[in-house]
């Protein structure tokens, strides 16, 4: 498995939103930018398929009908084999008090909608390089012995 | 009247009683047994005062020198008959209380002993003298005609001057009809008296003796049932009546002279007229006791007359104020006894007043709680203060048919001289309490209704945002041509999609804004920020807007001002951007200019102005409402929400500024904002508290 980095090009990428038209969005933006990118519409079926698709990304989407964002973040968050992969909302919330409660819920990052081509990869970017600066900080032995 | 006049009178009348008496003498020329004009004298002199003597002495004078000629002698006479006047005023002046000697018993003896018998002797002593000195009497008769002389004097002073002196005493003559016929009867006695003794009406054994017989009933009637002054009027009468029996040759007092007769007589008329004086003072002491009785228990009357009615008005007033106070009101005995209730008291727990009169007052209080309350009354008898009962306790009152309904009661102690009472004010709280539900749903309705819109606002936010999002992705992606490249008139339309789609993404964003703002639920997050990272980064993203139009975009910022200062940057920028935005938007050539400075001690102003159309004076009023673009007419020229200016203006009142606009047409117009200058540090300090 290719390890995660900055770069698009490191990144599988898995998208649960329910509607089609955002997961077609973001694959027309990630793959040209070199990312592979999976995508799911129903939340149950893609936390079923998290471990079988090796991915190193979860883009979630908050506000789904059948299965919140929410508790897709919770439960993956409950088993120790995702640790390594951040875990961003993406979401049509702007309430400040959405993105604080993200932020408390452990959330890696907060992207709303719309956006533009170039602010989805960047603010992705931005996202893996945190988790990435506070996985080392956590970890210090890990850094030395990889 | 003037001492003359009165002298003159005075003169006159001892000169006709004088005449009178001289007229019966018979042991001396000079010496009568009948002599009123003492008691004139003594009386004029009592009342009129010492100033009177001129008149007895002018009086006297003539009295004798026109009777016997002489000149001296008739001088040396009516100096003593004028010195016996001012001897007896002056005794009476001195030990016997003056003009109200006859009041008492005591004064009358006083009177009688000096006025009567002691100042007498000086005119009898000095007249007789007199007589010797001019030799007008012989030796032998000296002790008579002094004795005739003094005893003449002495009735008179004693029968005359009580009647005279007792007109000056004010009686209030009540005229009754009884009394007047009273006083007609006894003037008649008095007639029918001296025709029996003149005429001899009756057989002479019997005649002789009814002056005797008939004076004193006379008298003490006259004294007990009319006055003192008519039984001294009345003991004159009988006097005269009594003389003129006696120059009749009839009548108790005939003896072997005319003169022993008649000093017989007048002796008895002496102690008929001090009779009729000690009883008349007796009775008028008597009288005016009664009468200052009277006078107090009058006044007494009139007191408690009084006293009753202000009790009376106090107590209506109590009453009516009790009746209409708007509150029901029970009043209590210490005993628990209800001892008062209003008729709102009657009402509220239905009762008819004489029901609860004198009844326990827990009557009204639910069965529950009665044992409980008749404990707290004794408490509350032990400490009576004014307070409310049952603080913060849900108080219930129990009406007749059983029904019961919260009041509240407030509870003040009345000091009476029966003890303290207990007066409560209750109130039926029913309606309040209702009143206060109705409002708490109310409340609670609105919070929900609310709380819904919220809830609404960021569904609607959501949804909208949801799908464009899409649409401004999609044409974002096809512009930047990573598939497959558009040719111009293809990339002209996406570019009017992303336009449009990014139009109505702000629209969404403000309108969400200012509902929250109006719902109260846009809370500002001040943190501290560089005004001028806040300047670089505005005009940077306006940058491209102010170029498309050919505009200079210039920016200046006052060194004055911190480096490092607080605000919602995020707000701050939103205010900011449609202010810049406006500007662009409104100008066709020139320059927009942006200026941040500090204006005050603590207070900054960000100022855009621009050279664009401006905006008509009478149009200000309306330039920040919601939906209110200038010109709406014209085609709608100028792109945009029209709401810009109107969050704008919120965000500015949210942090405490405020936000005005001067403008000339043709010329461009010139926002500027104030607001309230906080430092970086002074936000830190403020956290840290």
């Amino acid at each position: 498995m290719t390890p995660l980095t900055p770069d698009p090009s490191t990144w599988r990428v898995l998208v649960i939103d329910d509607r089609p038209a955002t997961l077609k969005l973001v694959e027309a933006i990630l793959q040209p930018a070199g990312a592979t990118v999976l995508m799911i519409e129903d939340p149950q079926h893609g936390i079923e398929l998290m471990g079988r698709l090796d991915v190193n990304i979860l883009l979630l989407d908050i506000a789904m009908p059948s299965l919140s964002g929410w508790d897709v973040q919770r439960r993956l968050r409950s088993q120790r084999q995702f640790d390594q992969v951040p875990i961003i909302a993406f979401t049509a919330l702007v309430m400040q008090s959405d993105r604080q409660r993200a932020q408390e819920a452990g959330f890696d990052g907060f992207i709303t909608k719309p956006f533009h081509v170039d602010s989805l990869v960047q603010e992705i970017q931005a996202s893996v390089q945190h988790f990435l600066e506070r996985n080392q900080a956590d970890q210090p032995g890990a850094s030395g012995s990889g | 009247m003037t001492i003359v006049a009165s002298n003159a009178i005075l003169a006159a009348v001892y000169f006709g009683a004088g005449k009178f008496g001289l007229a019966l003498a018979s042991i001396n020329p000079s010496a009568s047994a009948v002599w009123a004009p003492t008691g004139i004298a003594l009386a004029a002199l009592v009342l009129l005062g010492y100033s009177a003597w001129p008149g007895v002495m002018v009086g006297a004078f003539l009295v004798n020198v026109t009777t016997t000629g002489l000149i001296v002698p008739s001088l040396a006479i009516g100096v003593g008959n004028t010195l016996e006047g001012l001897a007896g005023a002056y005794l009476l002046k001195r030990f016997a209380n003056g003009r109200r000697a006859l009041d008492t018993p005591q004064g009358v003896f006083k009177f009688v002993l000096l006025a009567g018998l002691i100042s007498t002797m000086v005119s009898a002593t000095a007249g007789v003298i007199t007589l010797a000195l001019t030799g007008s009497a012989s030796r032998p008769d000296y002790f008579a005609i002094w004795l005739t002389w003094w005893l003449g004097d002495a009735t008179g002073a004693v029968v005359v001057a009580p009647a005279l002196m007792l007109w000056d005493v004010r009686t209030d003559w009540i005229f009754h009809r009884a009394r007047i016929v009273e006083a007609a009867l006894l003037l008649i006695a008095v007639g029918l008296t001296g025709i029996a003794v003149v005429d001899g009406l009756l057989p002479v054994a019997a005649r002789d003796y009814v002056l005797t017989f008939v004076c004193l009933p006379i008298i003490l009637w006259a004294a007990f049932r009319l006055s003192r002054r008519e039984a001294a009027l009345a003991s004159i009468a009988l006097s005269g009546i009594a003389v003129w029996g006696t120059l009749s040759g009839f009548g108790p007092f005939i003896s072997g002279s005319l003169n022993a007769s008649l000093l017989l007589q007048q002796t008895f008329m002496g102690l008929v007229a001090i009779t009729a004086i000690t009883v008349g003072a007796v009775v008028w002491q008597h009288e005016q006791a009664t009468r200052a009785l009277q006078a107090a228990r009058d006044d007494l009357e009139r007191r408690v007359r009084e006293r009753t009615a202000s009790l009376e008005a106090a107590e209506t007033r109590f009453r009516t104020l009790l009746e209409l106070a708007p509150d029901g009101m029970v009043i209590v005995k210490p005993d628990g006894m209800v001892a008062l209730v209003n008729a709102q008291a009657e009402k509220m727990f239905g009762y008819a007043r004489d029901d609860l009169l004198g009844k326990p007052v827990e009557v009204i209080i639910p069965e529950a709680l009665r044992i409980l309350h008749a404990g707290h009354r004794r408490e509350y008898m032990a400490s009576p203060q004014v307070r409310a009962m049952g603080v913060g306790l849900e108080l219930r009152g129990v009406r007749k048919d059983g029904s019961q309904f919260p009041v509240e009661i407030s509870l003040s102690p009345i000091q009476t001289s029966e003890g303290t009472l207990v007066a409560s004010a209750i109130r039926d709280s029913t309606e309040r309490k209702r009143e206060l539900q109705e409002l708490e749903e109310a409340r609670q309705r609105a919070e929900e209704a609310n709380r819904l819109k919220s809830r609404f606002l960021a569904t609607m936010s959501h949804e909208l945002r949801t799908p464009l999002s899409a649409v401004i992705g999609f044409s974002d992606v096809l512009l930047k041509g990573a598939h497959g490249k558009l040719n111009g008139r293809q990339k002209d339309f996406v570019q009017n999609i992303l336009a449009n789609g990014e139009h109505l993404l702000t629209l969404i964003s403000e309108v969400l804004d200012l509902s929250r703002i109006e719902a109260g639920q846009l809370q500002l997050h001040n943190e501290p920020f560089e005004p001028d990272t806040l300047m670089e980064q505005t005009c940077g993203r306006l940058k491209g807007l102010a170029d498309e139009k050919g505009l200079r975009l210039e920016s200046y910022l006052d060194p004055a001002l911190p480096s490092s200062m607080a605000g919602d940057y995020l707000r701050l920028q939103q205010i900011l951007t449609n202010l810049i935005g406006n500007a662009i938007k409104f100008t066709d050539d020139g320059q927009v200019e942006i200026r941040m400075e500090k204006t005050g001690e603590s207070e900054w102003s960000i100022r855009v102005s621009d050279t664009g159309i401006g905006i008509p004076a009478e149009a200000f009023e309306y330039l920040f409402d919601e939906f209110r673009q200038l010109d709406s007419s014209e085609k709608r020229r100028y792109q945009g929400t029209g709401l810009g200016l109107a969050v704008a203006r919120k965000l500015v009142g949210l942090m405490g500024g405020t936000i005005d606009v001067a403008s000339t047409v043709g010329k461009g117009s010139i926002f500027r904002v104030r607001l309230p200058l906080l430092t970086g540090e002074a936000l830190v300090a403020e956290k840290s508290q």
